[in-house]
């Protein structure tokens, strides 16, 4: 442990607030397992959340394209640089491409611009937040402005 | 617009950051968790942790680590993933470790965070989007960025 560590405080996140969080954000990562020998594939992705059930969409093609089925992971953070702080939220589930009618209620059609893309929706196993806070910090004697 | 990054762009974009994000696998099952870092001029980068995390678990494994930068008023960003081994760093036998300690990989997490790891770089990619359209039609990362 080095000397300039500033010790601060890990909490973990229940459930509802997890969700509240996802529910506010709108660009998480998504993890997919390519082989059980190599390392996962992660990427951003924009996504809305309806209930607990993150929806993205992906296209033929993709390398996205196999995850039907796929145990997945989607995360999303928020990382204060500065304070030494942040949160985090990982939902572990199984994607499932979606039939038209999982998502005719959330009208994500009208936003898409092609015919060839589809939805995935990640149904959730767990969801599960830790947030990362520094203590106060002394202030700084040689003082602002 | 979708841009490839150079691996050279990636690596500068890798130094910009202090929290990253590594993907392993454990029981065929994909895990991201963030993390602080600390990289060099290769992409090799280095992180801590504990005993009893399921990121002690990943020494001998393949993974990526990621690091992203994301506007999502403007829904444009970008990404970079470097994929490789990651290897359990004593610092007793490891300068490279040791330089970047020296350079302050700082955790914020609290308690000993003295199990160190390093991911040796296999692969480095990275993109960057930027959406000059109109940003109602959500479009952005999507497919563009996973094809």
């Amino acid at each position: 442990m080095s000397t300039d560590d500033v010790e601060g405080t890990l909490e973990e996140l229940d459930h509802d607030e997890c969700v509240r969080l996802l529910a506010a954000f709108s660009v998480g990562r998504i993890a997919v397992a390519t082989a059980s020998d190599s390392s996962p594939f992660v990427v951003p992705v924009n996504y809305v959340l309806d209930g607990d059930v993150v929806v993205f969409r992906s296209a033929p093609g993709a390398k996205l394209a196999g995850i039907d089925r796929h145990a997945v992971s989607f995360q999303i953070d928020y990382i204060d640089g500065f304070h030494h702080s942040g949160w985090s939220v990982l939902v572990r589930g199984t994607a499932a491409v979606a039939e038209p009618h999982e998502i005719a209620h959330l009208d994500l059609e009208s936003w898409t611009s092609g015919p060839k893309h589809y939805w995935v929706r990640v149904i959730p196993h767990s969801i599960t937040g830790r947030r990362v806070r520094a203590i106060d910090l002394p202030w700084d004697e040689r003082g602002y402005l | 617009m979708l841009e490839r990054l150079s691996e050279l762009e990636c690596i500068s974009r890798l130094g910009t950051g202090c929290v990253g994000r590594v993907g392993f696998i454990v029981d065929g099952k994909p895990e991201v968790l963030p993390v602080n870092y600390a990289c060099d001029a290769t992409g090799l980068v280095v992180f801590r942790t504990v005993s009893g995390t399921l990121l002690s678990l990943v020494d001998g494994q393949f993974v990526v680590f990621e690091v992203d930068g994301i506007d999502e008023t403007a829904q444009a960003g970008w990404s970079v993933c470097v994929h490789g081994g990651a290897q359990e760093v004593f610092l007793a036998t490891a300068s490279t470790a040791q330089k970047l300690a020296d350079r302050g990989l700082i955790s914020w997490a609290p308690g000993p965070r003295d199990r160190w790891f390093s991911i040796t770089p296999l692969v480095i990619t990275g993109r960057r989007i930027s959406f000059t359209g109109d940003v109602t039609k959500f479009e952005g990362w999507f497919e563009g960025i996973v094809s």
